[in-house]
């Protein structure tokens, strides 16, 4: 029954060989991170004669600035992706579901955080907000980090609801159910996987964001990701490493529901309307 | 009254049965003029009232401050006055114009490098299995789903004197190139991530093709090629440009990646919005430096989609 494949245009080994490299190259930094986070060695050197060790990781939890900062990334991420999935699936049924003047508009808009810079929202933010006392620490983190995972949940909620069967709706509302019936007993079951999903986009984009993130926090208000790169650019060791990888293995974790449930080329194609 | 308003029904997505979206409006007669009636009903306002108020005061509000903050100045009066002087600065400046002029070197040569691997790695992937092309996409788009700290972390390791790449070097018996902190590092590390992006945007283009057409081609003689040049490679070019305007201004918007592999000596826009505005605390100058940034992209993707409408237009898709 499986459908035939293409004409082949590429030679197979060819192709295959050239697919390897491309993934060795993205996905080697990755492993590389991984090897110098059980290194013995003081500093980043090769080859890795002075053995491994588990002592980075034993350190991780004794750091009192790192794990601050992770507790405020915690309640920053999942404060962020809350606020902007309730705002962005409401919006996601505005714009799919609905039709009026300045819809387009309100699209655009709804998604215009993807088409400017990170560091001009953040810059923005810092004159618009910050500088006149509006918001600072928590407040303004959490602010920013809604405006840049708003797109990727209204991105995921739609692609589900363009996709859905009208049919049960209709079904219910003939049988009387009322507005607010429908919406919670017919509509709400069918859209969660992809509300969920937008929602877990939003804590990985969060938790991951450096480029907003360091214009708003501060040494009075750190999270991690800003954490991790200060310390990183002042020096590179197996500590820093470690960190990397203790977040790589929590968000891997993530990545495996929302690839589940929606898909990654989903979330990061480019179809977006 | 209100059972007009309360029927959930919308137009677009009865319409979008053929993945494609060409599908018109379909359905009976009474079940679009329903629709129609619900186009006139305020639930939509309703539903997008808390994005736009939201993205209005938090976003487009703040831009607009950035904005003013670079264009007005009060002065000591009270008065304003429209000023392009911080932009003066950041071109009069032989520094700030090196700046702007390497942001731009480093983010087009990135993403032609990112179309460049992408390329054939999209054409290849055309010929497999869906489920295999859906593990190669995972495995591609999978470092994203890392910070962007981590993953340039792992260039830091590679690229520094002595790192990874030079002891590579030094085994066949080269000098290696001790490639950190310089703009060679910050492409590599550019390309690397955003090859997945330039994948997927190839992909939809990609796929769109026709077997019997190449498949035509090759009946009639053609060798392997010349399909891909005469055939595949102008079919494709609508996917190309998306995947560019995608990669374009994520590269050149990029903080994290130039500040840590192309250290002090190599500023781009990004990093000396952050210096201007956090270290020297000039936001004037920072946000001259930001909105050149922004200009900067929204000129290239505006070419970038001019040239799509055309290329589309000679298509004809």
């Amino acid at each position: 029954m499986s459908k035939p494949t293409s004409v082949r245009i590429i030679n197979p080994k060819v192709g295959l060989i050239w697919c390897g490299a491309v993934l060795i190259f993205v996905i080697a930094p990755l492993f590389i991170v991984l090897a110098v986070s059980l290194s013995a060695a003081k500093f980043t050197s090769f080859p890795w004669d002075q053995g491994f060790t588990l002592d980075w990781y034993l350190e991780i939890p004794l750091d009192m600035e790192l794990l601050e900062a992770s507790w405020h990334s915690l309640q920053i991420s999942f404060g962020a992706a809350l606020v902007a999935t309730l705002v962005g699936t409401l919006g996601a049924l505005a714009l799919v579901r609905h039709d009026f003047l300045g819809k387009g508009v309100i699209s655009l808009l709804g998604g215009s955080p993807l088409f400017v810079p990170q560091v001009m929202t953040g810059l923005a933010l810092v004159i618009g907000l910050a500088a006149s006392g509006v918001a600072s620490g928590f407040w303004i983190l959490i602010i920013g980090h809604i405006v840049i995972t708003l797109p990727y949940v209204l991105r995921t909620v739609s692609s589900t609801l363009v996709g859905l069967n009208l049919n049960l709706e209709w079904a219910a509302m003939n049988l009387g159910a009322t507005r607010l019936q429908t919406a919670r007993l017919v509509l709400l079951p069918q859209i969660l996987p992809g509300v969920l999903s937008g929602a877990m986009m939003a804590v990985i984009v969060s938790l991951e964001n450096v480029s907003l993130s360091i214009f708003l926090a501060g040494p009075s208000y750190d999270i991690l990701p800003v954490w991790l790169y200060n310390y990183a650019s002042n020096q590179f060791d197996g500590f820093a490493a470690s960190v990397s990888v203790a977040m790589v293995i929590l968000s891997l974790a993530g990545v495996g529901i929302v690839q589940k449930s929606v898909g990654l080329e989903r979330i990061f194609g480019a179809d977006f309307h | 009254m209100s059972t007009e308003v309360s029927a959930p029904v919308l137009a677009d997505s009865s319409a979008t049965a053929s993945p494609d979206g060409q599908a018109a409006e379909a359905g009976p007669r009474w079940r679009r003029s329903v629709n129609n009636r619900i186009r006139r009903s305020w639930s939509g306002y309703a539903l997008a009232l808390p994005l736009v108020v939201f993205v209005g005061s938090f976003f487009l509000y703040p831009i607009l401050r950035l904005a003013w903050t670079s264009f007005v100045i009060s002065d000591a009066a009270g008065g304003l006055s429209f000023t392009t002087a911080p932009f003066a600065r950041v071109f009069a400046d032989p520094y700030a114009r090196g700046t702007v002029i390497r942001t731009f070197r480093v983010a087009l040569v990135s993403t032609l490098l990112t179309l460049l691997i992408a390329y054939p790695l999209t054409l290849w992937m055309r010929q497999i299995s869906a489920k295999w092309r859906g593990i190669v996409t995972t495995l591609l788009l999978s470092p994203l789903l890392t910070s962007v700290v981590v993953r340039t972390l792992g260039w830091t390791a590679i690229l520094t004197p002595s790192g990874a790449l030079d002891q590579l070097f030094e085994l066949v018996g080269l000098k290696g190139p001790s490639l950190l902190y310089t703009e060679a590092a910050i492409v590599i590390g550019l390309t690397q991530d955003f090859i997945g992006f330039m994948v997927l945007s190839l992909m939809t283009s990609v796929l769109r093709i026709p077997d019997s057409v190449i498949r035509a081609a090759f009946n009639l003689g053609a060798r392997p090629l010349d399909v891909i040049r005469r055939i595949v490679l102008p079919l494709s070019v609508p996917g190309m440009l998306a995947g560019v305007s995608i990669v374009f201004p994520l590269t050149a918007g990029s903080y994290v990646i130039p500040a840590l592999l192309g250290g002090s000596r190599n500023s781009t826009l990004g990093t000396e919005t952050y210096n201007q505005a956090i270290i020297l605390t000039d936001f004037p100058r920072a946000a001259a430096i930001a909105l050149v940034l922004f200009f900067m992209i929204t000129v290239v993707t505006v070419i970038l989609t001019l040239v799509t409408r055309k290329v589309r237009k000679v298509i004809g898709s």
